[in-house]
C-alpha cells in the first residue's frame, strides 16, 4: 500500500476541538467513529444514499460518508452526540421520542440532525417542506409518519 | 379493564431516548479488545468449477492473521434447514454469492487488501436461473449429487373436493400471477462479533432475531468442529433492523466462529451496504397459478393454487413460506373447497429467507387479484363479493383454523367508508379505488415443535424490576409492550420497569421474534411471570397489613385495601419487609407461555396460532396515461389488532409495514441477469423515501381476544400484506388493464394500457 | 467501503489550483461537493494520484447578475441554484433542475460545477468491485465489450445530470481555465458522446463560471424529469424546454433539450424549425417530442427498460414545451 503523507488536523467537534492525525484518504464518517469514538453517526450505505451518516457541517447538513476529513478543518460540526446538553434531551430528540419516531434508530441520528437543520432554516416548515427535507434520509421501519409528525409537533410551537 | 393506568396507552419506546443520542451500540459499534476483522471472498460467477485457489499471497501480507478456505472446514459441516450450506464452497460455486475464501486481519483496510491477493481461477459452467426450466427433466443440477432440482419438501394441501365445485360453480376465473425478489433493506447491515474463550466456549456478539435457535445452531456448528459440548453465549447488540432477515443464521457467522478458532482471537464481520444487498437472502420470488370460482349468489366456492418458488442454491426459511402460505389460500374469506401444491426449486440464483409476511404477501397477491377478477365475472362489486365472504368470529377454516376474534368486516367498513368507496369506484376517469382483506397468524405460530417464550422476573428493595424476556427486540417495540404489561400487572409505574433482552446468559429461552408472536407470546409470558410475583408481593402485604390479600390492590407503587384506600403500604416497604424478615422472601418469578396452537398435521391442518389477525386495505390511484405512472392519492389501512396495548407503536407498526408494501407493489425489485445482481446499492433499488409516501391513515379496529395479553393480537407483519393487491385492484378500477406481476412498474402499466387500447382498437373494427 | 489511497491538494487560490493541475495534469482528480466523485473513488472506477479540493477557492462563488448575463461560480451549491429568486424567476428550467437533483443535503453539498462535469453511468459499471469482477470488462473500463448493448461496439453509458440540460435550453456557456489561458465555450462543447470520455475538458482545466445569456421579452422554460422515486434518483429520462415569443404571440425562439437518453446531452436540432413561427400549440410541440424521441438512445442500462425511456423522453419534451408556455403565461 502507498505510503501517503499524514495530516494533523484540529476538528471542531460539538464546540469541542479535537487534533487528529490522519491521511487524507479518510471520510469525516471514518475519523468521527474510529479517532474520536463519535460512534453516535452511523454507515448505512457509505456512497450517499441513505443519510445515516449525516453530521451538520456549519448548520448544514452533510454526508459524512462522502466528506473527506482533511477538508473539515476551521468549520463547526456538530453530530448526534452534540444535541443533548446537560443530560437532558435537545428538543428535536424529545420530539423524536415522544412521537414514537424511532423503531430500530439506526436512521435516527442522521435523521434528527437533518429535521434540526431545516428547523434552524425554516422554523414553521409546511408537511410537504419536512418530507423534501428528509427525503434524502432512508427509514425502513417507519413509514416517515412518526417522523413527519415529530418534527411538525415543533414547527407548531414556533407558529 | 377501564381502569388500565399503563396498557391501552400511547407509552414511548423505552429504548427510543439512548437511540436518539447516538449512545446505543449496534454490532457495527462495537470494540473488543485484540479482535480482529474479518473479510470473505465470494465465487465471481454463478456456476463455475474452482480449478485453483491459492491463498499464499494473503497470508504472507503484514497484518494477516489467518486465511481459510473450504479445506479448514471440519467434517464437511453444513447449515441451514436441509444442511445443504458449507459455510465456505470448494470445488464449485453455485451463485455469486458463494463463499470460498475468508480472512481474519488486524485491520478491515488488511483484510480487504488480503481478499484481493487470493488467486483464483474458474472454469464457468452453465447456470440453471429459471425455475421452471429447471425443474425440467434433464435440466442441469445445482447439486450434482441430487437427482432433480425440485426440492425434496412437498407442500400439499386439500380440503373439500375442488374438481365437483368447479364443475357447480357459476362463475370460474383462472390467471397467473408473479413475485419479485426484494430485500429487507435493515439500515444497520450484518455483522457479528465471534469470540472463544480459553475453555473453547463461543461468546457470539450478534443481530439475531432468533438468540435461542441460533445458540443451538452454533453449538451443532461447535461439535462439528471438534468442540462438543461447549458454551454457546449470545449477547444481542442493538439491532438496527430486522423484518425476517435475521431469523436464520448466514454463513459469516460460522465463518467468524473458524477464524475466531483457527486465530484465537475475537473475530468481527460487518457488511458493507453491497455485501448486504447481494449476500443475504430476500424474499423469494413466486410463480403462482390460480383459480377461484363462486355461484350465482357470490359465494365461493373453490380456490385452486399451484406455486413454484425459485429456492436458490440453497435452502433457508424460504422454502418453508408456503407453509404461511396456505393460511390465505385456505382461509382467507369462507371458501369450503381448498387446492394447493407448492414446488421450491434449485437453481443458480440467490437463496431466500423469511422476509415480514412469510410468504404471506406473495400469496394474498394471487388471491385478491384474482378475486377482483371473479367480482367482475360474476357482475358484482369487488366489496359486496369479498363482503359476502368475510370471515367471522366462531369459525372453522377449512384448514382448520379456529376463528376466534375477527375484525374483518368492520375493517371493510371503515375502508369503505374512509375511501367514498361508492362514490369513488368504476368512474373510469384515470382514478379507481381497490381494495384487499388480509390474514395473518395473531397468537403466535407453531412453526417448532414449541411456540414458548420465558420470563423471569424480579424487584430489588425499592420496588423496581428486572423483567429478563426471552423476546428480541428489533425496533418493533416488545420491549416497551412487554414493560408495559408488567408495570399494570405489578401497579408500578413504566420506569419503574427494566427490560434485559439481549444476552442468553440470563434470558430465558424464546423461539425467537417471528410470525407477529411477541406480544402475543412474550405478552402473555410476561404477564404470567408478572401475576405470579404479585401474588407473592400481595401475601406479605398481606401480613403485614393484616388483610386477606384477595382484598388487596397495587397502584402507582402502593398497597392498598379496595375496601378501605387510607390502609395502604408503600410496594418498597413490603419488598424490603420480605427480603429483611428471618426467613424472607425473594421477589422473583418464571414463566414460561406456550400458546395452546398446534401443529400441523401431514396434511398440513390444524389451528396454527391461537388467534387470527385481520385486516383490509383500501386505496385510491390516479394512473397517468401517458408514463403510466401511479400515483397513490388516499390509503387506508384498517386493521383488526384485539386490543392495543400501545396505540403509538402498533400504528407505527402499520405505517412501516404498509410503506415496505408500497414499495414491493409499485418499485422495489432485485434485478437479477444470469446470477449477477444489477442493482443492490440504495441508489439503484428503489425503497422508498419520505416523498413516496401517499397519505396513509392507520385505522385500528378492536376485538376483543380472550387469549391474548389484556386483548391483544399480533400485527408485525400484516401491514405489508395485502398491499400489492389493493393497489394492483384500484389501477384496474382506474384504467382497466390488470398487472399481474410485481412491481408494478409505470413500463407495465403503460405496456398494458397499449395493449389495451389496441385490443379495444381490434375489437370496434370488428 | 475505504477509500483508496491519495495525496491530497488543496490550493486557497485559483491560479495556485490552475498551476498544480499544470504540474499534475492526468494523475489529478478535482474535488468539490464530493458526492460524485468520493463515491467513484470507493468503487475504484478512478484512482487518481492527487485529489485537489477546489471548495476553498472564493472566486468560484456567487450568483452575479451582470448587464448582459449572469454568472454562476462553478462552486455555487445546487440548493443556492434552487433557492435563487433571479434563477427561480428568469431562469426557470435551472431552477427546476436544481429542485430535482438527488435530494437536498446532497444539493447542499453538490455545486453546479460537479453537477455539469459528472461522468456518465450504468449498471454494468457502477457497482462495487465485488460485483465487477464477476463482470466482463466493458468499453467503460477499458475493454472491448458493452454488457448493456450485446454486440455494441461503443460504450452507451448514460449522462445522468440534471443542471446542464437545463443550462443549454438557455444556450448557456461555460469558463475554462488553465495557467495562462482562459476559454468560453457552449455547454454543450463540454460533452463528447463518447460513453468512454464523455467530457472535453482537458486535465490541466478547471471549470470556474457558467454564464448565461440574458433573454428579452416574452419567454419562458421548463424542465421535467421522469424519476421512480419522488427523490434521490437520477433522471430516466429528462427534457428542458426554452421557448421565446415574438410580439405577434408566434415562437421566436426555442431550444429542446434532452437527458439521461445518451453518453451527453442532445439538443432537439429539428424542434426550432418545427417551432418556429407558430403559436405555442401541444400538436406542433408533439412534433418537436417525436424528434426528441428519435434522438434518444434507450438502452437497458438503467433502473427501467431502454425502449420505456426512451418513449419517456417523448413525454417529458412535450412536457417541458408546455411548461415553457405556462412559465411564459407567468412572466407575462
Amino acid at each position: 500500500m502507498k505510503e501517503m503523507k499524514r495530516y494533523s488536523l484540529t476538528l471542531t467537534v460539538n464546540n469541542e476541538t479535537h487534533a487528529v492525525v490522519t491521511p487524507p484518504n479518510r471520510t469525516l464518517l471514518e475519523v468521527l467513529r474510529d479517532d474520536l469514538q463519535l460512534t453516535g453517526t452511523k454507515e448505512g450505505c457509505g456512497e450517499g444514499a441513505c443519510g445515516s451518516c449525516t453530521v451538520l457541517v456549519d448548520g448544514q447538513p452533510v454526508r459524512s460518508c462522502l466528506t473527506l476529513a482533511v477538508a473539515m478543518e476551521g468549520r463547526k460540526i456538530t453530530t448526534i452526540e452534540g444535541l443533548a446538553q446537560g443530560g437532558k434531551l435537545h428538543p428535536i430528540q424529545a420530539a423524536f421520542v415522544e412521537n414514537h419516531a424511532i423503531q430500530c434508530g439506526f436512521c435516527g441520528p442522521g435523521m434528527i440532525l437533518t429535521s434540526q437543520a431545516l428547523l434552524n432554516d425554516n422554523p414553521t416548515p409546511a408537511e410537504g417542506e419536512i418530507r423534501r427535507a428528509i427525503s434524502g434520509n432512508v427509514c425502513r421501519c417507519t413509514g416517515y409518519a412518526k417522523i413527519v409528525k415529530a418534527v411538525q409537533s415543533l414547527a407548531g410551537e414556533e407558529r | 379493564m377501564s381502569d388500565l393506568t399503563t396498557v391501552g396507552k400511547k407509552i414511548t419506546k423505552r429504548d427510543a431516548p439512548l437511540k436518539v443520542t447516538g449512545g446505543a451500540t449496534y454490532i457495527q459499534d462495537l470494540k473488543i479488545p485484540g479482535m480482529l476483522y474479518g473479510g470473505i471472498l465470494y465465487g465471481q460467477y454463478a456456476h463455475a468449477k474452482i480449478l485453483k485457489l491459492d491463498t499464499a499471497r494473503a497470508e504472507r501480507l503484514p497484518g494477516v492473521t489467518a486465511v481459510i478456505t473450504a479445506a479448514d472446514v471440519p467434517n464437511d459441516f453444513r447449515f441451514g434447514i436441509m444442511k445443504d450450506n458449507p459455510p465456505l464452497k470448494g470445488g464449485r460455486v453455485r451463485s455469486t454469492r458463494d463463499e470460498i475464501a475468508a480472512v481474519a486481519a488486524t485491520s478491515a483496510e488488511i483484510a480487504a487488501a488480503a481478499l484481493e491477493l487470493i488467486e483464483v481461477e474458474y472454469e464457468e459452467l452453465p447456470g440453471i436461473f429459471d425455475p421452471l426450466e429447471a425443474m425440467k427433466e434433464g435440466a442441469p443440477l445445482v447439486h450434482e449429487e441430487m437427482k432433480s432440482n425440485i426440492l425434496k419438501m412437498p407442500w400439499k394441501l386439500v380440503c373439500g373436493d375442488v374438481e365437483s365445485a368447479k364443475k357447480e360453480s357459476a362463475y370460474v376465473v383462472s390467471d397467473t400471477f408473479r413475485t419479485q425478489w426484494v430485500t429487507h433493506c435493515c439500515l444497520g447491515t450484518s455483522g457479528c462479533l465471534a469470540a472463544l474463550d480459553t475453555s473453547n466456549n463461543l461468546t457470539m456478539y450478534s443481530n439475531t432475531q432468533i438468540p435461542s435457535l441460533a445458540q443451538n445452531d452454533y453449538i451443532e456448528a461447535l461439535a462439528a468442529f471438534g468442540l462438543k459440548g461447549r458454551r454457546v453465549r449470545i449477547i444481542q447488540c442493538t439491532i438496527g433492523g430486522g423484518f425476517g432477515s435475521k431469523l436464520d443464521t448466514y454463513a459469516y457467522e460460522y465463518i467468524a466462529i473458524l477464524l475466531s478458532m483457527k486465530t484465537r482471537k475475537p473475530v468481527k464481520f460487518i457488511f458493507s451496504r453491497e455485501e448486504e444487498f447481494f449476500a443475504t437472502s430476500p424474499r423469494q420470488c413466486s410463480i403462482t397459478k390460480i383459480s377461484q370460482g363462486c355461484d350465482k349468489d357470490g359465494r365461493l366456492t373453490f380456490r385452486e393454487v399451484e406455486m413454484v418458488l425459485d429456492n436458490g442454491a440453497y435452502t433457508s426459511w424460504g422454502a418453508t413460506t408456503p407453509s404461511v402460505m396456505m393460511m390465505p389460500i385456505s382461509s382467507l374469506y369462507k371458501v369450503p373447497n381448498i387446492k394447493y401444491v407448492a414446488q421450491c426449486v434449485y437453481t443458480n440464483n440467490t437463496y431466500s429467507q423469511a422476509m415480514r409476511g412469510y410468504g404471506n404477501p406473495q400469496a394474498t397477491f394471487a388471491i385478491e387479484s384474482s378475486l377482483d377478477q371473479l367480482a367482475e365475472k360474476a357482475g358484482l362489486d369487488p366489496y359486496e363479493l369479498r363482503f359476502r365472504n368475510a370471515n367471522e368470529p366462531g369459525e372453522l377454516t377449512p384448514q382448520n383454523f379456529q376463528v376466534t376474534s375477527c375484525g374483518m368486516k368492520e375493517c371493510m367498513a371503515e375502508v369503505v367508508k374512509r375511501l367514498d368507496w361508492k362514490g369513488k369506484k368504476g368512474n373510469g376517469n384515470g382514478r379507481g379505488v381497490g381494495m384487499a382483506s388480509l390474514i395473518h397468524v395473531g397468537g403466535g405460530a407453531r412453526v417448532y415443535k414449541s411456540d414458548g417464550c420465558g420470563t423471569i422476573i424480579k424487584m430489588d428493595d425499592r420496588g423496581k424490576v428486572d423483567v429478563l424476556t426471552g423476546a428480541t427486540e428489533i425496533g418493533q417495540g416488545s420491549e416497551t409492550v412487554i414493560a408495559q404489561i408488567v408495570a399494570e400487572v405489578l401497579g408500578v409505574t413504566i420506569d419503574d420497569i427494566n427490560v434485559i433482552n439481549n444476552d442468553t446468559d440470563v434470558c430465558p429461552w424464546d423461539v425467537g421474534a417471528h410470525a407477529s408472536r411477541s406480544t402475543f407470546v412474550a405478552g402473555n409470558s410476561a404477564l404470567g411471570a408478572a401475576q405470579k410475583i404479585r401474588e407473592k408481593m400481595l401475601a406479605v402485604a398481606a401480613q403485614n397489613m393484616g388483610e386477606d390479600p384477595a382484598s388487596l390492590d397495587i397502584k402507582n407503587g402502593v398497597v392498598f385495601s379496595m375496601q378501605d384506600k387510607e390502609k395502604s403500604m408503600p410496594l418498597s416497604k413490603v419488598l424490603r419487609k420480605g427480603h429483611y424478615t428471618p426467613g424472607g422472601k425473594m421477589f422473583m418469578a418464571e414463566h414460561f407461555y406456550d400458546p395452546p396452537n398446534e401443529n400441523f398435521d401431514k396434511e398440513f391442518k390444524g389451528n396454527l396460532s391461537v388467534s387470527y389477525a385481520y385486516g383490509v386495505h383500501g386505496v385510491e390511484v390516479e394512473v397517468d396515461r401517458e408514463t403510466g405512472q401511479v400515483k397513490i392519492l388516499n390509503y387506508i389501512a384498517a386493521h383488526d389488532v384485539g386490543k392495543a396495548i400501545n396505540p403509538m407503536l402498533l400504528e407505527g407498526q402499520i405505517y412501516g409495514g404498509g410503506l415496505m408494501g408500497i414499495g414491493y407493489a409499485l418499485g422495489e425489485t432485485m434485478i437479477y441477469e444470469k446470477g449477477h445482481l444489477k442493482n443492490g446499492n440504495f441508489l439503484d433499488y428503489k425503497m422508498p423515501t419520505a416523498k413516496d409516501v401517499p397519505p396513509v391513515q392507520a385505522v385500528i379496529v378492536e376485538t376483543d381476544e380472550q387469549a391474548g395479553p389484556f386483548g391483544a393480537k399480533g400485527i408485525g407483519e400484516p401491514g405489508l400484506v395485502p398491499t400489492a393487491p389493493a393497489i394492483a385492484n384500484a389501477i384496474y378500477d382506474a384504467v382497466g388493464v390488470r398487472i399481474r406481476e410485481l412491481p408494478i412498474t409505470p413500463e407495465k402499466v403503460l405496456r398494458a394500457l397499449q395493449e389495451k387500447a389496441q385490443a379495444d382498437a381490434g375489437r370496434s373494427g370488428a | 467501503m475505504k477509500l483508496p489511497p491519495f495525496e491530497y491538494l488543496e490550493p486557497s487560490t485559483v491560479p495556485e489550483a490552475l498551476s498544480m493541475l499544470d504540474a499534475y495534469r492526468d494523475t489529478v482528480q478535482i474535488i468539490a461537493g464530493g458526492t460524485e466523485v468520493v463515491n467513484r473513488l470507493k468503487l475504484r472506477l478512478i484512482s487518481p494520484d492527487y485529489v485537489m479540493n477546489i471548495k476553498k477557492l472564493r472566486d468560484l462563488e456567487g450568483i452575479v447578475d451582470h448587464e448582459q448575463s449572469i454568472i454562476i461560480g462553478a462552486n455555487v451549491s445546487v440548493n443556492e441554484i434552487r433557492d435563487s429568486s433571479l434563477l427561480q424567476h428568469k431562469y426557470k428550467a435551472v431552477a427546476e433542475a436544481a429542485f430535482q437533483v438527488a435530494a437536498p443535503p446532497l444539493a447542499n453539498m453538490g455545486t453546479i460545477g460537479g453537477n455539469i462535469l459528472q461522468n456518465t453511468r450504468c449498471q454494468f459499471y457502477n457497482q462495487s468491485e465485488i460485483v465487477l469482477k464477476g463482470l466482463e470488462v466493458c468499453h467503460k473500463r477499458g475493454g472491448a465489450i458493452c454488457l448493456a448493448v450485446k454486440g455494441g461496439k461503443r460504450c452507451f453509458s448514460v449522462y445522468l445530470g440534471d443542471m446542464a440540460t437545463a443550462l443549454i435550453a438557455f444556450d448557456a456557456q461555460c469558463v475554462l481555465e488553465k495557467s495562462g489561458a482562459r476559454r468560453t465555450i457552449p455547454i454543450i462543447d463540454l460533452f463528447t458522446g463518447q460513453g468512454t470520455q464523455p467530457l472535453s475538458i482537458e486535465s490541466n482545466e478547471l471549470l470556474t463560471g457558467i454564464i448565461i445569456p440574458k433573454q428579452n421579452g416574452a419567454y419562458g422554460s421548463a424542465y421535467r424529469k421522469l424519476r421512480v422515486r419522488g427523490s434521490m434518483d437520477y433522471p430516466l429520462a429528462s427534457a428542458a424546454a426554452f421557448l421565446a415569443l415574438s410580439a405577434d404571440g408566434k415562437i421566436a425562439a426555442s431550444r429542446l433539450v434532452i437527458g439521461a437518453s445518451g453518453p451527453a446531452p442532445r439538443i432537439v436540432a429539428g424542434a426550432p424549425a418545427a417551432l418556429s413561427g407558430k403559436l405555442p400549440e401541444d400538436a406542433d410541440f408533439a412534433a418537436a417530442a417525436e424528434m426528441a424521441y428519435e434522438l434518444s438512445e434507450g438502452v437497458d442500462n438503467l433502473a427501467l427498460p431502454g425502449d420505456y425511456r426512451k418513449k419517456m423522453v417523448r413525454v417529458f419534451a412535450q412536457r417541458a414545451l408546455q411548461g415553457a408556455r405556462t412559465d411564459m403565461k407567468r412572466g407575462m
